[in-house]
């Protein structure tokens, strides 16, 4: 659309200019709607844009709209991978894994798979890597602080919060065991099987200088330890919040083992320091 | 300038004030001067918005979109498919109970295929549901077919949250906006068919309409807000500054299509890519609107989505970008290339 055409051509304007109005609010309640998806979703203000964002939740469930458009953001991490072992009445046992390069085409439906083991960390994440015991803690000792001090409004607040992230973290647990449990179940049924057990797996981006010194990027050596997934590990205990690396307790590698003459990758792809002079150097 | 000759210049031609008049009138302390010249500011604004959305727009844009978008929701939805039991059915991997979680326990996140429980049924209405698509691609009863493209496109997507990416949020709000204008007047088989019959009496499909316009601008103007996001959220990243993000995506294993990692010998260019792809990302949102710098962001638009979907595997969602940005495109520009072509009209 050119600006000459669109600014001169006052003739082409079309609609009665009550039609103009009508649609004017329309489009700026719809645009203000658009742009609060981004600023509510992946993050956003707790006091403004959260709240506004949770108001209009059904307007974007219903249209598919409110998205982050993170794309590849902050940094193109690391991918996810789930293994599985299911084992069938006869003794039998099958191995598989997803996404898998080899055996899922086309290249759409290997995409949805990897978005689904995506979904699967990040769900993993959202339970077991927030300290939510530690948080809930410091937050009772402040909110009984403050009621000792006469500041029974902040207080209730505050408590009005720890409900809340009370809420958020049972939820968590569930959308885990549902998902999870879900892939389990379907596992199970197509593979005709007894028991199944899942798995979790990282892995890191080769950085230029593995690649140069001959690494190929589907080295083990980029995969960290699976972690079972299913059955559902118990949640760790108060200050031992694991990563993928560690994994919570009572978990145990039967399908990857540290391969023989384990070399690490020679180096990280991102390493630390890199991150901290590009935050720093920002001003 | 005296406040009485600049009413009077402004009584012969209102929308002729400038900025600096709206100063000068403000600082001349004049309270009636500095009413008018508000007036005519809003004016001005007034003038621009309407010029803006509600100028006619021939269709044949978004005909040309309406192929391309509805070939990859045919696509998108043929490959479907292929993972019905896996994604879709209810006995799948993603339970209801997981996706009422998910959408905080609202039922606002409807699907049409929630109707259908059996594995029979699902798979005949996901049939009837790649006909329509089908259809909508072609040009067939447009104006029924965009509005059901669309709550399919939205029916999957909520059905198969947690296996979904950006080429799913691209193609449910492209098919909306085309829903909405009169994508169906250009290069479709309800025009053909119109021509054909020649009935007298009726209005030609292929006019001018305010909603092409609202649908066009609406397009463009939610591609904008990608890019601003998509934009800004990288500037969050330390490998966008140092230049190695590129890198990140082109060494994922499980995203790569094809072998780029000959670059680990030339890292200057993935930091000359990681950076170009930055900047012109940020810059989208305010220079594609200009005439002079629209066809460098377009073309950028181009090079960077294809070579993405190329190299990382996923061509579908680079393409539905070409697509997007296609809006930018003058319907009489499209028609030219079209007819230079010789493709039907």
């Amino acid at each position: 659309m050119s600006e000459e055409t669109t600014m001169n051509d006052c003739e082409e304007i079309g609609w009665s200019s009550s039609a103009r109005t009508a649609a004017t609010i329309a489009l700026v309640a719809f645009l203000f709607v658009l742009v609060m998806g981004p600023l509510s979703n992946p993050v956003g203000s707790r006091d403004l844009t959260l709240p506004l964002g949770r108001t209009m939740s059904p307007f974007y469930q219903a249209t598919f709209l409110g998205h982050g458009y993170r794309f590849f953001a902050p940094d193109p991490g690391p991918s996810h991978i789930v293994t599985y072992v299911v084992k069938r009445e006869d003794g039998t046992v099958i191995q598989g894994s997803f996404p898998n390069r080899e055996s899922i085409s086309p290249r759409l439906l290997y995409h949805r798979w990897f978005m689904l083991s995506e979904t699967i960390y990040n769900e993993y994440v959202s339970l077991y890597a927030l300290p939510f015991e530690e948080v809930d803690r410091d937050l009772e000792a402040s909110a009984e602080a403050l009621k000792l001090a006469g500041r029974f409004s902040i207080a209730d607040s505050i408590n009005e919060e720890r409900a809340r992230n009370r809420r958020q973290f049972d939820d968590s647990r569930k959308r885990f065991d549902e998902l999870v449990g879900g892939v389990a179940s379907w596992l199970l049924k197509e593979n005709e099987g007894v028991e199944v057990e899942l798995f979790l797996l990282e892995r890191a981006i080769a950085s230029p200088l593995d690649v140069l010194t001959g690494i190929e990027l589907d080295d083990p050596r980029f995969l960290t330890d699976p972690e079972r997934i299913w059955p559902i590990p118990p949640l760790p205990a108060m200050g031992q919040i694991p990563s993928l690396e560690e994994g919570p307790p009572g978990t145990d590698s039967p399908l990857f083992e540290e391969p023989e003459g384990f070399v690490p990758p020679l180096s990280d792809p991102f390493p630390p320091e890199a991150a901290a002079d590009g935050e720093g150097g920002g001003s | 300038m005296s406040s009485k000759k600049r009413r009077k210049r402004s009584s012969v031609n209102p929308d002729s004030q400038s900025v600096e008049d709206y100063v000068a009138g403000q600082l001349n302390g004049s309270d009636a001067g500095f009413i008018a010249q508000m007036g005519n500011w809003m004016r001005h604004i007034r003038n621009a918005w309407n010029g803006f959305w509600f100028r006619k727009s021939m269709p044949h844009t978004l005909g040309l979109m309406r192929i391309l978008v509805g070939s990859m929701l045919v696509y998108t939805h043929v490959v479907w498919t292929l993972g019905l039991s896996a994604f879709l059915s209810p006995g799948g991997m993603i339970p209801d109970s997981y996706r009422y979680l998910v959408f905080d326990r609202s039922s606002s996140a409807w699907s049409l295929l929630d109707w259908f429980s059996t594995p029979g049924a699902l798979m005949t209405v996901h049939w009837v549901c790649v006909a329509v698509l089908v259809m909508f691609m072609l040009g067939l009863f447009t104006r029924v077919t965009a509005v059901f493209s669309w709550l399919i496109v939205v029916s999957y997507a909520n059905r198969a949250t947690g296996a979904l990416f950006g080429l799913d949020q691209i193609n449910a709000f492209l098919v909306m906006y085309l829903m909405i204008g009169n994508c169906g007047g250009a290069y479709s088989l309800d025009n053909w068919l119109r021509k054909r019959k020649g009935r007298a009496g009726e209005s030609p499909l292929m006019t001018s309409d305010v909603l092409t316009n609202v649908a066009t601008r609406l397009i463009q103007v939610h591609l904008c807000i990608v890019y601003l996001f998509a934009g800004t959220g990288k500037l969050q990243g330390s490998t966008w500054w140092n230049g190695e993000a590129i890198w990140g995506a082109l060494a994922s294993y499980e995203y790569q299509t094809m072998d780029m990692t000959w670059l680990a010998d030339y890292m200057w260019i993935v930091n000359l890519i990681t950076l170009v792809s930055i900047t012109w990302e940020l810059f989208y949102p305010f220079l594609i609107w200009h005439r002079l710098t629209r066809p460098v962001f377009i073309a950028l638009a181009v090079m960077i989505h294809l070579g993405i979907g190329a190299s990382m595997g996923m061509m579908t969602f680079g393409l539905i970008m070409v697509y997007a940005n296609m809006a930018f495109i003058e319907p009489a520009t499209t028609k030219r290339c079209l007819s230079y072509l010789r493709i039907a009209q």
